[in-house]
């Protein structure tokens, strides 16, 4: 499927702003991504990293811009992303198994009523298997260490059988073991063509697993190959003090005392 | 924008300042008439029968609220304060409201309870019913209530001067004459039913008073407060009854909801005679005609024609 | 209590309440003068007994009975089934609120159609309700007001617009308050045929949307931001299930009354909650909970007069969830006490048994019989404490006794070799493996010895490399243990 789109970029995103009570998030957000790489996204704490990804999959709304993959807009396109989210905000103790976490990712594929069928069940048997969960399906969530959990939440984005995958942080918290784990299974997607994005906040792994990368600070900073982006100017302007003006009048409008503030600079 | 949420938020509490300053008119300034206040519907009849519009009479229940679980609004409370006399059953009828109207007593208004002036002997009290309190539908009983009016009318005449006394004890015993005649005639009525169909089943107990003065047996599926509920236990043990006494119709009340007595109808498979003014009477100046006789349903002499008239029609 | 009794009634037999004055008196009284016939409460004209009570519950020849029974349990799937899905979204309370947010709802619907017809104040309530649960969302969404807070606004504020409006009527329309009143303190005594049909209806609607949707409400009730990310609509499902519930609460309301609806839809739940944690068994233990305590409720209430259904409902609910939380088997208060009585019971006669074992070594296993007394020197206890022990490790077939003196059963003695060994090995793993000194690894072996499963033992073991002595140079002692395929 992703050989068709090959002209297309896996995803483009055009002047994409997204504002938290008055408080701007992503400000002019502009880049294209091309199909079947492991994409990196880099930045300091607040930069907007899981806000990108959740307005790209349009789980929030955007203030300006627009989002589109393999040239076509989101919605037609659902059932070709998967989504691994951050851990944190689950209720851990709902009534649920791994099997049935996994199995959840079947969900876009199932008619109106989502019963899941044997190969459905099939599919998600496998999906626990890459990630060396099998073992642990018939439990419930809480009976999991953090690293498990995570793994189980892979597991239902790769039952999905998607094209794309946004993966929010999907290494934090978790064991070197794990960590090894989830990125021989990003890289075999890779290989099989898949696009995926991952939220990173680890600057000493990123060359490390990463072919492309997307830097970060509420403004873009850079994006492309990594080897031509990973550079102490880039990462300097990511984090270091060179973007205050920007953060500075983003508070001033927040506040709506308009651009006087600025002024008074 | 804090000024205006400030100004506002001051504007808000000037207007309940003022409303909670703001009292209805007091007795003086209303023309000069002295205001009573009644909470029932019978006893502000009771009230503008003997007194005329030499006085302002409030009734503080509209028909068809239920005394037993009435909600005092805070424009009542004003009317209390304000008023010359405050008329009121006693004897729990009006709930937790009877302390409060006594507590008037020691803002110097006079406070006068239907209940205290009835014989002791003739009162159902909380000893005779073996419950935790008396019953108060003195009403019930023509000839009680009767004797309920003169007393009544001796407190109103000391809001008027000496000169006015003799006239409103003359239009009080006038009412008296009329509701004693409203006794002899109920006697009649009910004769008409054979003493074994006199079986009268309602929603609450609110006719004991009625059963004994007039050889009615009364049953109420409910206790004396209609605060209390009817279990299921109870209506089936009704529907035993009425079934075993072949009875031909039960009642339902104004003011207590019908479901119960129309569940009871249904099982037991009789008619609903009607609806009885139980604890009120009704809409006032609403006129009903039986047997070319017509009455103002808002009176109390009208509230009990209606009740008898409806139960005898449905018994005989 | 006294009755003076009605002339010309069929006497009852077994009444209770008999008079002071005998009936010849009365029949006297009757001749001479106006009889005083005399009326009652019918609760207590009634004289059963509690078990002729309850034998008539079960004919089921009663309509009244008939109805209140069906009504009640068709309200408690119609609960169990809901209160499931806002007890696991921690949503619990919004049964209370929606309650509470019907009433304008009902004063609204008699204001429009003047008359207390069921179906326009089934329609302003569940309105009312729905708009108080998009009100929830609303305030949760705009402000940082957290989850209780907003419901408890929505509760109050409607509740209070609701009793302003009944003010209102009962100012203009009084005659009618009193079956609007009705509406919010429920009898299931006086639920009539339509009352129950309405119910059902509602239950039948509530158990087949819920089955044919049932993956969509539990992604969305566990994850409602991946839901959107699939393409299933968090929102939908949120307010269909509103939407369910607000015609949930209404009909209970009827029954059990606005305070207890709440209650009607959580504690079955909750109970289910205890036993399980897969939500299909939850719901099918929650539907199964809620139609006992409504069966039971209904049944107690029956048992005497003035009795009103819907405490009972709750009061049973509430009993049957202390029963689980205390016997529930895994997670039970009591299961657990039991379990961990049990365990001590069993490392205090291992510990025996190791005891045993080192009286045995130190004489180089020559003499198998030991002396109580020497046991009790051993383990630092007094000697009836030491024979308890010893009575115990009989019962327990560990151990034989002849007199004074005991020793070793076969399967004892096995049992002994395999603690001593669990705790030498272990402390060798510990000083061994994880560089902890000889003196520090004796305490922790006490306490792992005991817990110490076959599997781990093996893998130790050749880890190890098949070990004979331990850090303090004594003997492990090598158990052959069949092995199980």
């Amino acid at each position: 499927m992703a050989e068709s789109d090959s002209k297309d970029p896996a995803l483009e995103v055009h002047d994409l702003t997204v504002a938290y009570h008055k408080k701007p998030v992503l400000w002019g957000v502009d880049f294209e991504i091309p199909a079947g790489n492991l994409v990196g996204i880099v930045g300091p704490n607040g930069a907007g990293k899981s806000t990108l990804i959740k307005a790209a999959m349009g789980l929030l709304p955007l203030s300006n811009g627009w989002v589109e993959m393999f040239g076509e807009p989101l919605e037609e396109n659902r059932h070709r992303i998967g989504y691994v989210p951050q851990r944190e905000d689950i209720d851990w103790d709902f009534p649920v198994s791994v099997m049935d976490v996994v199995l959840m990712g079947r969900y876009g594929k199932l008619g109106l009523f989502k019963w899941p069928k044997k190969e459905d069940r099939l599919i998600a048997e496998e999906s626990l298997a890459k990630v060396k969960m099998l073992p642990f399906a018939n439990r419930q969530i809480s009976n999991l260490s953090g690293g498990q959990q995570q793994r189980v939440f892979l597991a239902r984005a790769l039952a999905q059988e998607s094209d794309m995958y946004f993966m929010d942080e999907p290494f934090a918290g978790v064991d070197a073991a794990t960590e090894g784990a989830i990125i021989e299974l990003l890289r075999d997607l890779k290989s099989k063509g898949k696009t995926v994005f991952v939220v990173h906040h680890d600057l000493s792994t990123v060359k490390e697993y990463f072919d492309w990368l997307i830097l970060l600070n509420t403004r873009l900073v850079a994006h492309g190959p990594t080897d031509e982006v990973f550079t102490p100017e880039m990462l300097g302007k990511t984090y270091g003090g060179q973007l205050t003006v920007m953060t500075e009048v983003a508070e001033a409008l927040a506040r709506d005392d308009g651009l006087d503030a600025t002024r008074r600079h | 924008m804090t000024n205006l949420f400030k100004s506002l938020l001051l504007s808000v509490a000037a207007c309940f300042v003022a409303t909670g300053c703001g009292s209805d008119s007091s007795g003086p300034e209303n023309g000069g008439k002295p205001r009573i206040v009644a909470t029932t519907t019978m006893l502000a009849d009771m009230a503008r029968q003997i007194v005329g519009d030499k006085a302002e009479v409030i009734g503080l229940m509209a028909p068809g609220v239920d005394p037993h679980t009435y909600e005092l609004p805070a424009r009542a409370i004003g009317q209390l304060n304000s008023a010359d006399l405050v008329i009121y059953n006693g004897m729990l009828l009006e709930g937790k409201m009877g302390e409060l109207i006594e507590s008037l007593k020691s803002k110097g208004i006079d406070v006068f309870a239907a209940a205290s002036v009835v014989p002791h002997e003739k009162l159902f009290t909380a000893e005779d019913l073996g419950d935790g309190h008396g019953d108060p539908h003195i009403w019930g009983d023509a000839e009680l209530w009767s004797g309920v009016i003169n007393p009544c009318s001796k407190r109103i005449a000391a809001l008027f001067p000496e000169t006015e006394h003799a006239e409103i004890g003359a239009q009080a015993e006038t009412y008296e004459g009329e509701v004693k005649a409203l006794h002899e005639w109920i006697k009649a009525r009910i004769a008409e039913v054979p003493r074994t169909e006199r079986l009268l089943v309602t929603s609450h107990d609110a006719f004991n008073y009625l059963g004994k003065a007039y050889a009615v047996e009364v049953v109420g599926v409910q206790g004396i407060s209609t605060a209390t509920d009817a279990g299921i236990a109870d209506i089936v043990a009704t529907v035993d009854l009425i079934k075993e006494r072949k009875a031909k119709a039960v009642f339902v009340e104004s003011s207590v909801s019908p479901a119960t007595i129309e569940r009871i109808a249904q099982d037991a498979g009789v008619k609903i005679g009607g609806e009885l003014f139980s604890d009120s009477c009704g809409p006032s100046g609403e006129m009903e005609m039986i047997s070319s006789q017509e009455y103002d349903l808002g009176t109390y002499i009208g509230m009990m024609k209606h009740n008898i008239n409806t139960v005898v029609e449905a018994l005989k | 209590m006294n009755l003076p009794y009605s002339i010309e009634t069929p006497k009852r037999t077994n009444r209770v309440g008999s008079s002071n004055i005998p009936c010849w008196f009365v029949g006297i009284l009757f001749l001479l003068a106006a009889p005083s016939a005399f009326a009652a409460r019918i609760g207590d004209l009634s004289d059963t007994t509690v078990l002729e009570q309850a034998a008539r519950f079960f004919m089921f020849q009663d309509p009244a009975v008939r109805m209140a029974l069906i009504g009640c349990i068709l309200l408690g799937i119609c609960c169990g089934l809901l209160g499931t899905f806002i007890v696991v979204r921690q949503f619990a309370l919004v049964g209370d609120t929606l309650a509470h947010a019907v009433l304008p709802g009902i004063a609204l619907g008699y204001l429009w159609s003047l008359e207390k017809a069921p179906l326009p104040l089934f329609i302003g309530a569940v309105a009312t309700g729905i708009v108080g649960a998009v009100i929830v969302s609303l305030i949760r969404q705009t402000t940082k007001t957290k989850r209780d807070s907003a419901l408890g606004i929505v509760l109050g504020g409607f509740y209070g617009v609701g009793i302003l409006l009944i003010s209102m009527i009962q100012e203009r329309y009084p005659r009618d308050v009193a079956g609007l009143k009705s509406f919010l303190f429920g009898s299931a005594a006086a639920l009539n045929e339509s009352d129950v049909w309405m119910i059902g209806i509602i239950t039948v609607v509530s158990v087949v949307i819920l089955v044919l949707f049932y993956g969509q409400f539990k992604v969305v009730s566990f994850d409602a931001i991946y839901a959107r990310s699939i393409g299933i609509s968090a929102q939908f499902f949120h307010y269909l299930l509103m939407l369910l519930l607000a015609w949930a609460v209404v009909a209970a309301l009827q029954a059990v009354g606005v305070v207890l609806v709440s209650a009607m839809l959580i504690i079955p739940a909750a109970t289910a909650y205890l036993l399980t944690d897969r939500l299909h068994w939850m719901l099918l233990l929650s539907t199964c909970f809620g139609i006992l305590v409504a069966a039971v409720g209904a049944f107690l209430s029956f048992l005497g007069p003035n009795l009103p259904t819907g405490p009972f409902i709750v009061l049973t609910a509430s009993a049957v969830f202390l029963l689980v939380f205390a016997f529930a088997p895994r997670h039970g208060l009591v299961s657990r006490w039991w379990r961990r009585l049990k365990q001590t019971r069993q490392i205090t006669r291992e510990n025996s048994l190791k005891a045993i074992y080192h009286l045995q070594e130190a004489e180089g296993f020559s003499e198998e019989w030991i002396t109580i007394e020497k046991l009790s020197e051993q383990r630092h206890r007094s000697a009836e404490e030491t024979q308890q022990e010893v009575t115990s490790l009989v019962k327990h077939g560990l151990v034989l006794r002849e007199g004074n003196r005991l020793q070793f059963s076969p399967t004892g003695k096995s049992r002994a070799a395999e603690i001593v060994r669990n705790h030498r090995l272990w402390e060798l793993y510990l000083t061994d493996r994880a560089n902890i000194a000889p003196d520090h690894v004796h305490d922790d072996a006490e306490k792992i010895e005991h817990i110490l499963g076959e599997e781990t033992i093996r893998r130790m073991e050749e880890s190890l490399n098949l070990p004979s002595v331990d850090p303090h140079g004594s003997q492990i002692p090598q158990v052959k243990k069949e092995v199980t395929s």
